[in-house]
């Protein structure tokens, strides 16, 4: 919102102003702030409804949007325009204006990534807390709305920033407009789903009928760069693509409902979708094929008629569905309808509830599409990857993108979502950098799949296995050369005779030890529980609910790619103890166990095919160098490691002896060095991240090979580091607190992406943290005037703090994830009247803290996100078992 | 500004802050004493040899800390407040840095009650709440132990009930 926007109406928050009651007059622009907390509570109640109204005097008929949400409880199609309008108010402004504010400019972005969330979106109004209040009203008349507007098919939206759920809904409910798009083949990103793109042009190119790239004109910043990550984030999105695909296909060209045009300001014109019409296409696509246990309700809400569709797309994730079933013994119920098994609400970044966005006329996937027989209704559906035989396939989904431009068909087909390219190739979850998206197989590590459906091998998933055998081996290996590297030297002098029989003693304890333990201890897959003995003499024998699991790491390092085996590493929360490391075993079996892992975790049957995965992001080599080199520190240490030297020389030269003082110096900078650039560089290489319904993927790592899986939900806090230099090349570096990574493995695997440019940083933050968009959240400096108090914001979701001037840092916590809330008044704090205010979380590398809040304020924003979390919480279900909750895990109790 | 700052740490609406009992004043003066008497004793007589006036200016230094830790016993004891709002555990403290920290229910994975020799004789227990931040492991000192243990299971109850996992 524009700076004039803003300070028209928002009660000023922040102010310095020593008075707390200031009113919205005050003048600065830089804190506009329409809820902001800067504002008497009393007032804020009062304003609330006005406020919003009055926001955006956008001249357009946006501004007409926006009072109409405020009036009508109808809220949400108001709402939604409003926003539209807001941002289409903003357009151009609106760059500046987040530069200003430091915030991201990734608007196009917005489009909520999980479908889940819509019924979930109303947050349950928490009346006491005026300011909040008044949103909160607001924001529930909207979400009811949503419900049922969605049944009325209003159809719309294409825009609406603010709030995800009626989206949603729509993705659902409709927007045919988009069908076209995927047919022409352009960008689905201008999808239905992600608005973000200020609206009028998107809706134009819905109206047209015609997929552009929404956003294109606006944004400059946006283009090009913009498609990977909408294409991405839409991800969440794409379901709907998939649906208005489809629906598409069966009324024609969009004409059903959803944006027909725009006008000439570029308001979207709506036309109500039918829903009837809707179903009907449904029907046509061959209903049946999609849920068996969930027929399409016809005139269901919009959410939920999107949902059946949905569901294709998580066949792994989703044995029951499949009328053959898969091949697990176990499954999980069938998680109905609704919920796609995945990525589901909370948590998984990018998943598929993101659906299915499959090509629209082919493939709708057969929903349950039971891994064995490829179902045949569905046409074009290629038999699923993990059919035996089927190989190529497999790797298929995850360049889906790269294949979705080619044969669209076929690579929707299988992973309809990612791959929702489908219509238009266009979608890229690869940087802009990267030109040519890297098949993703290459990387990934299909290979493995061979290994773990060796028919000779036992299923990891099921009954008690052991490690490796070439554990023993390798124990022994360890301890002889530790027994020569040390005593050994010693024993040298005795004699050759003597050292060599020593060793063999060492060696023969070794194998008894090694051999004796390694008999001994198993690992097995119970339930949903993982079971590991271990000891000789202490015998330990450890059950893991796999709900609780944090993240899955499986480490290859160098000696260990060699022979092809690696290192399974489950981590739980619970500081260091809370780590099983399962080594050695070979890769394919590792692979699959972690594969069963996360399924369990998911909730889904263990025996469920590995998650596909969609690529989301490769580092360059080149960049990784280019932003590691390109950093003060390292600069300043090259900088003084060569005048070190040089002087050294010059004394040398002059004098003719050899300064040692200089080695003083240039042996700390040369270590120095290493650590921060050599380390990172090394370890990084091969940097390759990648989405899927059990979590977001890294991959990394040359020497020690590394895939990390960090599942939905379990990142608990993201921040994102800007130093000063990378800000002139648009990179940043994104590190997460994920509960179980405490401890040594704190440093080590906390770094999300090393090295990413600015706008995937943010795009992977609303993957994180789905339906939440950081660039949205308005920040406020704070009142203290200090620079270095950084600003805040809060809004529904997010409470994000930006401080540094120098090397800046983003975290953002979303309410979903706060433990509590702080707030602190030191002795030199009170004498200024500002205090700091903080949002806990499990242990990491985030620790948000918005200090120089003015302390009034302080006290506003602490109740005003407590309630904001309690809605928060109560919308979402907990990070468990993700796959399975339903949809609408978030009813509201 | 003081009232400012008092503002800002009120009590919930609709709720005031349960303050703990005088006990845990008698507590802290009683560690108080407990530190201070031995150091007092051997710091005196280590001193003396040194010489008396060194002892003295010891004692003095000690009486003078006694002194503000008698004090301050009170009035850190005033600052210990609680209140149980609708979803969450507000609890406030600190003398020289005031701290407000709100505790959703949901978020509480363990609430226990502990109580050592000291606070068993003078009756009192403390609460303490651990959520998944340990950062934000927080006590409750000095309530009385009946009090603690049916805050204890109200907490629980309520932890029951807004439980949403990590």
């Amino acid at each position: 919102m524009s700076d004039a926007d803003r300070t028209a109406s928002g009660p000023h928050s922040g102010g310095r102003s020593a008075d707390d009651r200031r009113r919205p007059e005050s003048a600065d622009p830089a804190h506009g702030d329409r809820e902001w907390f800067g504002s008497e509570t009393a007032d804020a109640a009062a304003e609330g409804g006005l406020e919003r109204g009055e926001r955006d005097p956008a001249p357009e008929p946006a501004a007409e949007g926006g009072d109409g949400r405020a009036e009508h409880s109808a809220g949400r199609v108001g709402t939604g325009r409003r926003s539209g309008g807001e941002e289409r108010a903003e357009g151009a402004e609106d760059t500046d204006a987040s530069a200003e504010r430091g915030v991201p400019e990734l608007r196009p972005v917005t489009a909520p990534t999980d479908t889940h969330r819509s019924e979930q979106v109303a947050p349950p109004p928490v009346r006491d807390r005026p300011y909040y209040t008044g949103d909160a009203a607001a924001r529930d008349d909207g979400s009811a709305w949503g419900g049922e507007a969605a049944d009325e098919a209003e159809g719309i939206p294409a825009e609406h920033p603010g709030d995800r759920s009626g989206l949603r809904r729509f993705a659902g409910g409709g927007t045919p407009g988009d069908a076209p798009l995927r047919g022409s083949g352009t960008e689905p990103v201008g999808g239905a789903g992600e608005e973000p793109i200020p609206g009028a042009e998107r809706a134009a190119d819905a109206g047209g009928g015609r997929a552009e790239r929404p956003g294109g004109g606006d944004r400059p910043e946006q283009d090009g760069a913009a498609e990977g990550p909408d294409g991405h984030r839409g991800s969440g999105d794409r379901v709907e693509h998939g649906e208005h695909g489809r629906r598409a296909d069966a009324q024609g060209g969009g004409s059903g409902g959803g944006i027909v045009g725009t006008d000439a300001t570029g308001v979207p014109v709506e036309e109500p979708v039918s829903e009837p019409s809707s179903a009907a296409a449904r029907r046509r696509r061959g209903a049946p094929r999609i849920v068996p246990a969930a027929p399409a309700p016809p005139a269901g809400d919009s959410g939920e008629s999107g949902e059946p569709d949905r569901l294709p797309p998580q066949e792994w994730a989703r044995p029951p569905a499949a009328p053959s079933g898969l091949d697990g013994p176990e499954q999980p119920p069938p998680p109905d309808a609704q919920s796609p098994p995945y990525g589901h609400g909370s948590g998984s970044p990018g998943a598929p509830p993101a659906g299915p966005h499959e090509p629209p006329p082919h493939a709708p996937p057969s929903l349950g599409a039971p891994p064995p027989p490829p179902p045949a209704p569905s046409g074009t559906y290629a038999a699923p990857w993990w059919v035996p035989g089927d190989h190529g396939r497999q790797q298929r989904p995850p360049s889906a993108d790269d294949a979705g431009r080619a044969d669209p068909a076929a690579s929707g087909a299988v992973w309809p979502r990612p791959a929702a390219p489908a219509g238009g190739g266009q979608v890229r979850f690869l940087p802009p950098t990267a030109d040519a998206p890297p098949e993703p197989q290459g990387q990934a590590p299909p290979h493995p799949e061979g290994g773990p459906r060796q028919p000779s091998e036992s299923d990891v998933a099921r009954g008690a296995h052991r490690t490796h055998w070439a554990t023993v081996p390798l124990q022994v290996l360890l301890a002889v050369v530790v027994f020569l590297a040390l005593p050994g030297t010693l024993i040298m002098q005795l004699g050759f005779g003597w050292l060599l029989l020593m060793t063999l003693g060492v060696a023969c304890g070794a194998i008894a030890f090694s051999l004796l333990s390694w008999w001994n201890s198993s690992f097995g897959l119970r339930d949903d529980h993982l079971v590991v003995h271990s000891g000789l003499i202490r015998r330990a024998s450890r059950e893991i609910p796999l709900s609780r699991l944090q993240a899955v790491d499986v480490v290859r390092p160098l000696l260990m790619q060699v022979l092809g085996l690696a290192e399974l590493r489950v981590e739980l929360a619970g500081g260091d103890a809370g780590e099983i490391r399962l080594r050695y075993l070979t890769w394919g079996r590792a692979e699959r166990l972690r594969a069963a892992l996360l399924a369990h975790a998911a909730g889904l049957s263990g025996t469920t095919p590995k998650a596909p995965e969609w690529p989301f992001y490769r580092l360059p080599f080149g960049l990784l160098l280019g932003a590691l080199a390109f950093r003060l520190p390292v600069l300043g240490s090259v900088l003084l490691f060569v005048l070190l030297i040089a002087a050294g020389a010059a004394a040398f030269g002059s004098t003719g002896y050899f300064e040692p003082g200089v080695l003083g110096g240039a042996v700390p900078l040369l270590l120095g060095l290493m650590r921060g650039f050599l380390g990172p560089l090394l370890r990084y290489t091969d940097f390759y991240a990648s989405l899927s319904p059990d979590g977001l993927r890294l991959r990394y790592g040359i020497f020690q090979a590394r895939m990390q899986t960090v599942p939905p939900g379990r990142v608990q806090a993201v921040r994102i580091v800007e130093p000063v230099l990378w800000r002139a090349l648009g990179v940043v570096r994104v590190e997460a607190n994920v509960a179980g990574y405490v401890g040594e493995r704190q440093m080590d695997s906390s770094t999300l992406l090393p090295v990413v440019p600015r706008r995937l940083g943010y795009l992977l933050a609303g993957q994180l943290f789905p339906g939440t968009d950081v660039s949205r959240t308005e920040m406020h400096p704070a009142g203290s005037g200090r620079a270095r108090d950084g600003a805040l914001g809060v809004d529904e979701q997010l409470f994000v703090t930006r401080r540094g001037l120098v090397c800046r840092v983003t975290e953002i916590v979303p309410h979903t994830r706060t433990q509590s809330l702080r707030m602190t008044v030191g002795p030199l704090s009170r004498r200024r009247g500002v205090a700091t205010v903080e949002a806990d979380t499990p242990p990491g590398p985030i620790r948000a803290r918005a200090s120089g809040r003015e302390i009034g304020e302080a006290r506003r924003i602490v109740d005003g996100t407590a309630a904001y979390g309690h809605a928060a919480r109560r919308r979402s279900a907990g990070p468990e078992r993700w796959a399975t909750r339903s949809d609408a895990p978030s009813s509201p109790p | 500004m003081t009232a400012r700052i008092d503002a800002a740490f009120a009590a919930p609406t609709g709720t005031s802050w349960t303050r703990v009992s005088a006990s845990l004043t008698w507590y802290r003066r009683a560690v108080l004493v407990a530190v201070l008497v031995p150091a007092l004793v051997l710091g005196g007589a280590a001193l003396w040899i040194v010489g008396w006036w060194w002892a003295l200016a010891w004692a003095v230094l000690v009486a003078v800390a006694a002194a503000a830790g008698w004090w301050a016993a009170r009035a850190v004891r005033d600052t210990w407040g609680y209140a149980e709002g609708e979803t969450d555990l507000y609890l406030t403290y600190g003398l020289v840095t005031r701290q407000l920290v709100v505790i959703p229910y949901g978020r509480m994975q363990v609430v226990d009650v502990t109580s050592d020799l000291l606070e068993q004789a003078l009756g009192m227990a403390t609460v303490q709440v651990r959520t998944a931040a340990t950062t934000a492991d927080t006590r409750i000192p000095g309530l009385r132990l009946d009090d603690a243990v049916q805050l204890r299971d109200r907490l629980a109850a309520r932890s029951e009930t807004f439980s949403t996992g990590l």
